[in-house]
């Protein structure tokens, strides 16, 4: 009799313990990460390449869905809405415009951008009640002026044209840190495309570098060809802001590897979905980043390279 | 046999002497002629040169500024060493019509870039300057320099204009920092070229075609007056040397039997009583030969004369031609008395033709004569007929002196005579004469000679046919 008492109570117990413990949803069903991409560029299916891969080879593995905005604004809505179908567990906006189109969503799910430039200064940051954090592409400051002073080590003046609803507190900063380095920056204003070619050549004439940032008001498609060309003419060295930068003609830029940006953004995702909060993982830099140098520009400009920086660069021409 | 040889007739006048001396108006219409053609040929040249010359001044053009252009768009690609720029700079160019390819030359004439045509040739990429070799021809190229801006100037190194804007733009000194190499296809333009020689030799040959015609048309009037004239002037010519031959011959050939006459009748007349009958006979004899000898020249001068004059009317009828050969051959015979011998023999199926007896019998009675007269006494003359299918063939053949090579072409020419004929008399119409039977009746007349072996004629004469009163008169035929 007590040891049919032992057994029911134990059966009870085990019922109990089953009922309490409850269905576990993480054990049978995988985590969904939603990753919109802004658009089908190369830099962005790189970095997006690297992340499935990385989360596919996670113990998590979570489910990954890939939307597309295909560079388009208006699209924004539509794909929004399919985002919010699919019931992600984490998003995952790739580049700038997808990462305004997420955060202006209704999500309340963790975002991990990434592919992003100056996240700060745009704003992404500062969502309150938002789980936001990333993988951006600033190469810090500190970096870029110290590769620019080797490379310019009598420069003094340093150039650049910005926006300053864009690019107004980067370039702020930038110029604490180059007075940190002992340098002025010159810094023009350019409220519109079309204007940055003519306030370029008259910066031209009082600098001795021009450093830049990604700032749509200057390096407009139609813009581009135009400042490299002008400050070739000019013999001033272009700092350039990515490789395709220095294949068109600009001396020198930093450029990161897109693929472990990706692998970045991964990692800070599954730490995510692990548990950790999003707002309490600062975004991160990239941790490879490359020199390009164009050796014939530099020959046009009359430039001679520091060897040991010539070495560790990416020479392109 | 000897025969008598007409005397050659002498070329009507140099026609084309009459021809380019004698009219003003020809020889203006002719001059003019080579005038409108050699016009008309230099003009075609010129114009040639002029529309040759506009292709290729705008195919330059059209290089030139495509060349322009791309070197103008090609500064930043060139200094940056930017070779997809370039490479698509070289697609822009290289879709324009007749480029075949564009190259891109650094400063140091490097190449960077070559770009091509789907059409055309392809470019060594290890010739940088130049054309492969054996294309030139066919391959304009052009050659632009790509510049830059040659260096910065500061604030400091600006000039200022009078407004206080700086003048820069008029400081600035340019830099070349490439080459821009666009070949343009000549195809376009060899292809002009061929079609305009073409055409310009098709206009020449029509020109000169209107020319030539247009001068024929001018001068076919006087060309037939000169020609007609100058005919006339041989004619007269001719009669008047025909006259001449007559009157050499006639008071040569009529003197001997005249002195033969005269000399038997003053013998008979002053000796008659103390010749004997005998004599008497032998004198009358030569005097009756001397007459008939006269007689028959007067009968060939006669009808030499009917001849020339269109008078051998050819009067077909079917002939026993047999009897008309023995008649001729026994009238020969008296002639020849013993010392020829005379065979007459027949071939062919028929011994009778369809032929003007009168012309047959004039021919042969000729034919006969001269194997006679210039065969050696013993000699042996052949007359051979040959009658069927309606041609008769008549064959005269003699084992006489024969009749030179030279003399052969002037054979039926009246009053001509072969150089060997030595004392042998004869007037040189025989042949002639019987040539025009010959050639009245509508056939032919052929000899062949050896010197020193004989000679033989050959009629033909063909089934029924005439010719014209007058066709036999300046025809010959002789082998």
């Amino acid at each position: 009799m007590r040891s049919r008492i032992r057994t029911l109570v134990l059966q009870v117990a085990i019922v109990v313990a089953a009922l309490a413990a409850g269905p576990s949803p993480d054990a049978a069903v995988p985590p969904r990460v939603a990753v919109v991409v802004s658009s089908n560029l190369g830099p962005f299916a790189e970095a997006v390449d690297a992340i499935r891969a990385a989360l596919a080879a996670s113990v998590v593995q979570p489910e990954v869905l890939i939307f597309d905005l295909e560079g388009r604004q208006q699209k924004a809505a539509d794909v929004i809405a399919l985002v919010r179908q699919a019931n992600p567990s984490l998003i995952v906006p790739v580049g700038t415009l997808a990462t305004a189109a997420v955060l202006a969503g209704p999500f309340t799910v963790p975002v991990v951008f990434t592919m992003v430039l100056y996240p700060a200064q745009s704003g992404f940051l500062s969502h309150p009640g938002r789980e936001v954090t990333g993988a951006a592409l600033d190469i810090p400051l500190d970096a870029q002026f110290q590769t620019l002073r080797r490379l310019f080590p009598e420069a003094r003046h340093i150039g650049v044209l910005y926006n300053p609803s864009e690019t107004g507190r980067l370039v702020e900063a930038a110029t604490a840190v180059l007075q940190r380095h002992g340098l002025t920056l010159e810094a023009r204003q350019v409220d519109r495309p079309e204007v940055a070619p003519t306030v370029f050549e008259e910066l031209l004439r009082d600098v001795d570098v021009v450093w830049s940032v990604a700032d749509s008001h200057i390096f407009t498609p139609q813009n581009t060809s135009a400042l490299i060309l002008a400050a070739m003419r000019s013999r001033i060295p272009l700092f350039g802001l990515s490789v395709a930068h220095v294949r068109a003609g600009a001396l020198v830029a930093l450029s990161c590897d897109y693929a472990d940006v990706g692998r970045q953004t991964a990692e800070i995702v599954l730490r995510v979905l692990q548990g950790e909060k999003a707002s309490a993982l600062p975004p991160t830099s990239p941790r490879k980043v490359t020199l390009a140098l164009n050796r014939r520009t530099a020959r046009h400009l009359g430039l001679t390279i520091d060897p040991d920086l010539e070495r560790e660069a990416e020479i392109l021409q | 046999m000897r025969p008598d040889t007409a005397g050659t007739r002498p070329a009507p006048g140099g026609l084309l002497t009459h021809l380019f001396s004698g009219s003003a108006v020809v020889r203006l219409t002719v001059t003019m002629s080579a005038l409108i053609v050699a016009a008309c040929l230099v003009l075609s040249l010129v114009l040639i040169r002029r529309h040759l010359a506009q292709i290729r001044q705008g195919l330059e053009d059209h290089g030139r500024m495509i060349g322009e252009f791309v070197a103008r768009e090609a500064e930043l690609g060139v200094l940056s060493g930017d070779l997809e720029a370039l490479r698509q700079l070289g697609s822009v160019a290289t879709a324009e019509r007749d480029v075949l390819f564009a190259r891109f030359l650094d400063k140091e004439n490097k190449l960077l870039m070559a770009v091509q045509a789907t059409r055309g040739w392809e470019p060594d990429a290890e010739q940088h300057d130049t054309a492969p070799a054996g294309k030139e021809q066919d391959v304009y190229e052009v050659r632009a320099p790509i510049t830059t801006v040659s260096a910065q100037l500061r604030r400091e190194e600006l000039g200022f204009t009078a407004d206080g804007h700086p003048a820069r733009e008029a400081q600035t000194p340019l830099e070349q920092v490439g080459t821009v190499v666009v070949a343009m296809a000549l195809r376009p333009y060899e292809e002009q070229r061929s079609l305009a020689l073409r055409t310009a030799g098709l206009f020449s040959a029509l020109i000169t075609l209107l020319a030539v015609l247009s001068t024929l048309l001018l001068t076919r009037g006087p060309l037939r007056a000169l020609a007609s004239a100058a005919e006339l002037a041989a004619e007269h010519e001719r009669v008047a040397e025909l006259r001449t031959r007559f009157v050499t011959m006639a008071s040569h050939e009529f003197r001997t039997p005249l002195a033969v006459i005269l000399s038997a009748s003053d013998v008979l007349q002053r000796y008659s009583a103390r010749l004997t009958v005998e004599k008497q006979q032998g004198r009358l004899q030569k005097i009756r030969n001397a007459v008939r000898q006269m007689t028959d020249l007067l009968d060939d001068v006669l009808a030499f004369g009917r001849a020339e004059a269109g008078g051998l009317q050819c009067t077909p009828e079917r002939v026993d031609l047999e009897s008309l050969c023995q008649e001729l051959v026994a009238d020969a015979q008296v002639s020849a008395l013993a010392t020829h011998r005379l065979l007459l023999s027949f071939r062919g199926p028929s011994r009778e033709g369809r032929v003007d007896p009168k012309l047959v019998r004039q021919t042969l009675r000729n034919l006969l004569a001269n194997a006679l007269k210039y065969s050696p006494e013993g000699g042996t003359v052949e007359l051979e007929v040959h009658s069927g299918n309606g041609s008769v063939q008549l064959r005269v053949a003699d084992q006489g002196i024969g009749i030179p090579p030279e003399d052969l072409p002037h054979l039926f020419e009246p009053f001509q005579r072969a150089a060997n004929v030595g004392k042998i008399e004869g007037s040189g119409l025989g042949l002639a004469i019987a040539h025009r039977a010959a050639r009245a009746h509508g056939g032919t007349i052929t000899v062949h000679s050896v010197v020193g072996q004989g000679t033989t004629f050959v009629v033909e004469l063909p089934p029924e046919t005439c010719a014209p009163a007058d066709g036999g008169r300046r025809r010959k035929v002789a082998s």
